[in-house]
C-alpha cells in the first residue's frame, strides 16, 4: 500500500499541497483529476521523491528510497526517456537498472503500437513518444505506475486502444494512478476518482459508488467543484453588456 | 574503451565535441608551451656565453636561470583547457533536461550514484589527463634543460652532482 500522511509542499511562498492524507492500495486504477495548478503533478513528484516535502510517504510501511524506488514507475507528458537512444537501447538500460523489467510485455506493446525498435526517440512523432513513455512505465515491473497526463497529443483512437490494452495486461497487484483532463474517456477505465483542488483533496469516490447513485463521473466532478453551469452566459453578459435569455 | 565511455557518459550523448576539445586543448597547450619554453631556454643558455673574437666562450662562473624561471604565462593553456573540460560537468547535468526530462528517470534509479557517475567521470578523467600531459611536458622540458645546459652552469649543486 502507498500511504500518504499530512503531505504539505510549498514553493516560494505558495502552498502547492496542503496536509494531504490518502492511501492507494494495490490493484486499483485511480484517476486523479483537478484543474491546472491543482497539485496533481506535485503530488506525483512528491511520491517519487523529486521534491522535498513535509509529512510522510510510505510504501508498505517503508519510506520511498533506493531499496524500493523500483516499485514505482512514472510516465509524464514531459517525457523521461533519452531522446538520442533507440527503444532497444532503452530496453537494455531498463533491464540493467530494473531487474523486474518485463521484456515480453515490452516486445508485445512495441509490436502492438508498431513502434520502430531501432530509431532514435528524437525522430518519433509526439504521439509515438507518448506511447513509448507509457510503454516504459508499464514494463518496468513496478507495482505503482504513475502517469501524469500521458496522452497529450495522442489521437482518440490511439487513446482508446491504449485503455483497452492496459486493462488487458495489468496484473492484479499493479496499481495505476492516472492524472488526466480526459474525464469522460477514462470514466469506464478507472475504478476510483480522486479530486484535487488548490492543493487539497476535495473528493474521493469509487466508480461503483457513482454507479449506485446513478451519477456520472463528470457530474460528480462538477458537483464537487460547485461548477456553475451559468458562468459562461454570465461572463458573456458582462463582456457584451446585453441580456441573454 | 567504447563500452567504458558509453557507460560513463550521459546515455546517448555525442562525445565527439568533448574529445575534440580535449585533443585541441592539450595539443595546442603543448605546442605553445614548448615553443615558449624553447625560446626562453635558448635565450637563457646564450647568456652563459660571450663572444671572444669569433669564438663563443663560456663565461666563467655563469649559472643558468633556475628551471622554474623559464615557466611563463604560456603554460596557462593547460589551465584554460582544464577549465573548459570542467565546464562539461555543467553540460552533462544539463543534458538530462534537454529534449526531454530524463532527469526524472535518473532520479528514480535504484543506483543513486548513476546520475553523478555519468555526469562527472569523463570531465574529471579529462582534467586528470590534462594534468598528466602538463606534467609530462614539464618533465620533457626539464630533461632538455638538464641535458643541454653545460654541467658547470646548472644552478643547483645537487644537479651538478647528478650530472657528474
Amino acid at each position: 500500500m502507498l500511504e500518504i500522511k499530512n503531505l504539505t509542499k510549498a514553493y516560494a511562498g505558495k502552498t502547492a499541497l496542503k496536509d494531504i492524507s490518502i492511501t492507494f492500495p494495490r490493484g486499483e486504477i485511480i484517476g486523479l483529476f483537478g484543474e491546472n495548478g491543482a497539485g496533481k503533478t506535485t503530488l506525483m513528484k512528491s511520491i517519487l521523491g523529486f521534491h522535498s516535502y513535509l509529512g510522510e510517504i510510505t510504501l508498505d510501511g517503508m519510506p520511498v528510497n533506493t531499496k524500493n524506488i523500483a516499485r514505482l514507475s512514472f510516465a509524464t507528458s514531459e517525457h523521461s526517456f533519452f531522446p538520442n537512444l533507440t527503444p532497444k537501447a532503452h530496453r537494455d538500460f531498463y533491464k540493467e537498472h530494473f531487474p523486474a523489467f518485463s521484456d515480453q510485455r515490452f516486445r508485445g506493446l512495441m509490436e502492438f503500437f508498431a513502434l520502430p525498435m531501432h530509431k532514435a526517440l528524437k525522430h518519433f512523432s509526439m504521439g509515438q513518444k507518448n506511447q513509448f513513455e507509457v510503454i516504459l512505465a508499464l514494463c518496468q515491473g513496478a507495482d505503482y505506475i504513475l502517469m501524469d497526463e500521458p496522452f497529450a497529443g495522442n489521437d482518440v483512437f490511439n487513446r482508446e486502444d491504449f485503455y483497452k490494452v492496459l486493462l488487458g495486461i495489468l496484473e492484479p497487484h499493479e496499481t495505476v494512478i492516472l492524472s488526466t483532463h480526459l474525464i469522460e474517456e477514462v470514466s469506464d477505465f478507472i475504478g476510483r476518482a480522486v479530486l484535487i483542488r488548490r492543493g487539497q483533496i476535495i473528493g474521493d469516490t469509487t466508480t461503483a459508488e457513482l454507479d449506485e447513485r446513478g451519477q456520472t463521473l463528470m457530474n460528480y466532478i462538477k458537483e464537487t467543484y460547485h461548477y456553475r453551469s451559468d458562468r459562461v452566459s454570465r461572463a458573456l453578459d458582462e463582456i457584451s453588456g446585453e441580456e441573454r435569455v | 574503451m567504447r563500452e567504458f565511455l558509453r557507460r560513463n557518459s550521459p546515455p546517448g550523448m555525442d562525445l565527439a565535441q568533448e574529445w575534440r576539445v580535449f585533443l585541441i586543448g592539450n595539443i595546442s597547450s603543448v605546442a605553445v608551451s614548448f615553443f615558449a619554453f624553447l625560446d626562453q631556454y635558448i635565450d637563457a643558455r646564450n647568456r652563459l656565453f660571450t663572444v671572444v673574437g669569433e669564438k663563443k666562450m663560456l663565461i666563467d662562473g655563469a649559472i643558468i636561470v633556475p628551471f622554474h624561471h623559464l615557466f611563463s604565462i604560456y603554460f596557462s593553456g593547460f589551465f584554460l583547457t582544464m577549465c573548459i573540460l570542467l565546464g562539461y560537468i555543467v553540460y552533462h547535468y544539463a543534458y538530462f533536461r534537454q529534449g526531454s526530462m530524463s532527469i526524472y528517470l535518473m532520479k528514480r534509479l535504484p543506483r543513486k550514484s548513476e546520475l553523478h557517475r555519468r555526469a562527472l567521470t569523463l570531465p574529471c578523467l579529462a582534467v586528470l589527463a590534462t594534468i598528466g600531459v602538463a606534467i609530462a611536458a614539464i618533465l620533457f622540458y626539464f630533461i632538455i634543460y638538464f641535458l643541454a645546459t653545460p654541467k658547470a652552469c646548472l644552478p643547483y649543486a645537487a644537479l651538478r652532482e647528478l650530472w657528474r
